[in-house]
């Protein structure tokens, strides 16, 4: 008797396991959430396999209408590289100061400034949000929470496509949305660039937001 | 069993040629035949990044320095993360380079290699042995051609001019003659003029094409029979000759010059005339007097290269590249003509049967098949091959091969192959199916 309870519960918890396994190889976590201003992780399979920090994707759900898809960098603020060049140019800051050189402490502080400069330009968040019947609007976050954003009215939305193209070393997918009466598109994610499974979810939601019935014409690409 | 295939060149679309048409035309085919065909050449202008052709045939236009006509600037070392980023995300087996006058073809040659991608490479044209840029070329072509897997030549003639150059065994030359599209040149009796013999000229105006020849010829045949014209298309550096030569003679409403004709026109041209004249002094493979002949001419050519394994001899008349032989060759076509001993119109039927891109197709991927069934080279065989290539370049052959593997290692470090996104393939099953449902093809 105590043989069959054990084998039963084993089944019991073997069952358990599959399903939580189940779950797992589902790419896209979505919970079902009657909260709708609250946001909705999806797990992103790859995080836990990188070693280096990969960006982070979000999906929120604002209504029914609106959705917004955004790229979290997840990489820390001041990496190691930039520590080692404070150190050094706090080191020759004091060497100037005390063989007292005007011009060269200039040129330090000039220094200073520029590395202040290139660091407040890093991109922390990427996002697109889409509305129906309105539109998309692309908006960049930088380093103190900076923000930049550009509209594009659904009137001149040609498509959102997926790309790919050639940068120094690399050929990269990109995500792009075609503006009609414009020599050239508007690329949305430029720096956190997601991978071809995140894009080809972001291609499918926000085209049947903005154009319903739309996948009938794919060639079984998705 | 499908093959992943990517031909590399300078030269392709935009640019208008023998070769780009010949990459075209074989990469359809061999997408038709099951399998995945991708091309790398440079930008072209305004032209860069990634393109598609019809039924999924991806084009890579990589931003690279021109240096001579259409052909990029030969760096070692710069090529090589691009190229090894595009083989590992389209998962390539073979990479097929074509023309060996194309630096960016044997760079992408030998960092397959080094890779251990196979690889086969395909020439177009023959080249001298004794001025000093055929001495260079030749040592580079040695290089690449050290440790290749398969070599194809489009004539016997071009496989012997290749394998004394390079010194290749000549067991792994294959050879491929180049083909044409038959429905593309049609041949249309009525458009020729009845009452006079037309001879068509279709070639580049320059010195290799034998434009002098012809400049000596047209005046004497001109005064010999009252009733001949000639109809001469393209362009070039010796056009100036030509036009000098009209106005000498006063030839303005027997010869018309009609300047550079983009390829879909030339069957109008072609069709308008009754007798094609090809005075080229080196010629691997002309496919010109089988674009004639499969539109209906009579074709007049000089026996140079590999201009007599084209043709059978019914449809051919050969002269030696000289004046007054190419003289007495034409007088005699003339007179087939004048007299009707030949019915040039019949030739379209045989030229479809005898070239064709299928068959074409079907015997490179017979070559694919014989590559893919090689073992790979471990490192000290390269280098021995290399070794080989005479007693200075051998050793600077093998230390350009060693720093090479050493790149690659750094490259393998730098950006590890588990980043590189591998790319879904263009369904060219299910769009060529829907091709035929709808009545495309």
């Amino acid at each position: 008797m105590s043989n069959l309870n054990t084998n039963n519960l084993n089944k019991l918890k073997n069952k358990s396991i599959m399903n939580k396994n189940n779950d797992n190889k589902n790419p896209i976590n979505s919970q079902n959430n009657n909260d709708l201003n609250s946001p909705i992780n999806i797990i992103n399979n790859n995080l836990k396999k990188n070693k280096k920090n990969e960006p982070e994707f979000i999906y929120k759900i604002h209504a029914d209408n609106a959705h917004e898809f955004i790229m979290k960098s997840t990489s820390r603020l001041i990496s190691n590289f930039d520590i080692f060049i404070i150190i050094i140019l706090t080191f020759l800051m004091c060497l100037c100061f005390m063989k007292k050189h005007i011009i060269l402490s200039f040129l330090v502080i000039i220094l200073f400034l520029l590395f202040g400069y290139i660091k407040s330009n890093t991109i922390i968040e990427e996002s697109l949000l889409v509305v129906r019947d309105l539109g998309v609007q692309i908006k960049t976050t930088y380093l103190f929470n900076r923000t930049t954003s550009r509209f594009i009215d659904k009137s001149k939305i040609g498509q959102i496509i997926i790309n790919e193209g050639i940068t120094a070393f690399e050929v990269n997918f990109y995500l792009a949305v075609l503006i009609s009466g414009a020599d050239h598109m508007e690329v949305v994610y430029k720096k956190l660039i997601p991978k071809l499974k995140i894009l080809k979810f972001i291609y499918k939601e926000s085209n049947e937001i903005l154009k319903p019935n739309f996948l009938k014409d794919q060639l079984g690409l998705l | 069993m499908s093959l992943n295939i990517c031909m590399i060149s300078d030269f392709f679309y935009p640019n208008m040629g023998g070769v780009e048409s010949h990459l075209y035309h074989l990469s359809q085919q061999l997408i038709k035949r099951g399998h995945k065909v991708i091309i790398v050449t440079h930008a072209y202008g305004d032209r860069v990044g990634v393109r598609y052709l019809i039924n999924g045939l991806k084009v890579y236009y990589i931003p690279l320095l021109i240096v001579y006509q259409q052909a990029s600037l030969p760096t070692l070392f710069f090529l090589f993360p691009i190229l090894r980023y595009i083989i590992i995300r389209e998962r390539i087996d073979i990479v097929h380079g074509h023309q060996a006058f194309s630096s960016l073809c044997l760079e992408g040659i030998f960092h397959a290699r080094t890779m251990g991608i196979k690889a086969c490479f395909t020439d177009h044209s023959l080249f001298g042995f004794a001025d000093a840029s055929s001495i260079l070329t030749n040592k580079v072509l040695k290089f690449t051609l050290s440790e290749i897997d398969h070599v194809i030549c489009v004539s016997h003639t071009s496989k012997g001019n290749t394998v004394l150059r390079a010194s290749l065994n000549p067991q792994m030359v294959s050879v491929i003659p180049n083909a044409v599209v038959a429905n593309h040149f049609i041949p249309d009796p009525s458009k020729a003029d009845p009452n006079k013999i037309t001879i068509c000229v279709v070639s580049r105006l320059v010195y290799r094409k034998g434009m002098d020849l012809l400049t000596s010829i047209i005046p004497r045949i001109c005064t010999q029979h009252p009733k001949v014209n000639f109809i001469i298309a393209g362009d070039g550096p010796k056009k100036i000759d030509l036009e000098q030569m009209r106005e000498k003679y006063l030839l303005h409403d027997r010869v018309q010059l009609l300047g550079a004709v983009p390829h879909s026109e030339v069957k109008n041209v072609l069709v308008r005339g009754n007798i094609f004249l090809n005075t080229s002094l080196t010629e691997a493979f002309c496919i010109g007097i089988v674009e004639a002949a499969c539109s209906g001419l009579l074709v007049v050519s000089t026996r140079v290269g590999g201009v007599p394994e084209v043709l059978p001899d019914d449809m051919i008349i050969f002269a030696e590249p000289e004046e007054n032989d190419l003289i007495t060759a034409l007088n005699k076509a003339i007179t087939m003509i004048k007299f009707k001993e030949v019915t040039p119109a019949k030739f379209h039927d045989r030229i479809k049967k005898m070239y064709s891109w299928e068959n074409i197709a079907e015997r490179t991927e017979r070559v694919y098949y014989s590559i893919m069934r090689t073992r790979r080279i471990p490192l000290i065989e390269r280098l021995r091959r290399y070794y080989g290539c005479g007693s200075w370049a051998g050793k600077l052959f093998c230390i350009i091969a060693a720093v090479d593997y050493l790149v690659f290692l750094l490259l393998e470090y730098l950006v590890p192959r588990s980043n590189i996104e591998v790319v879904p393939n263009f369904p060219s099953e299910t769009f060529l199916r829907r091709q035929k449902a709808n009545n495309y093809y």
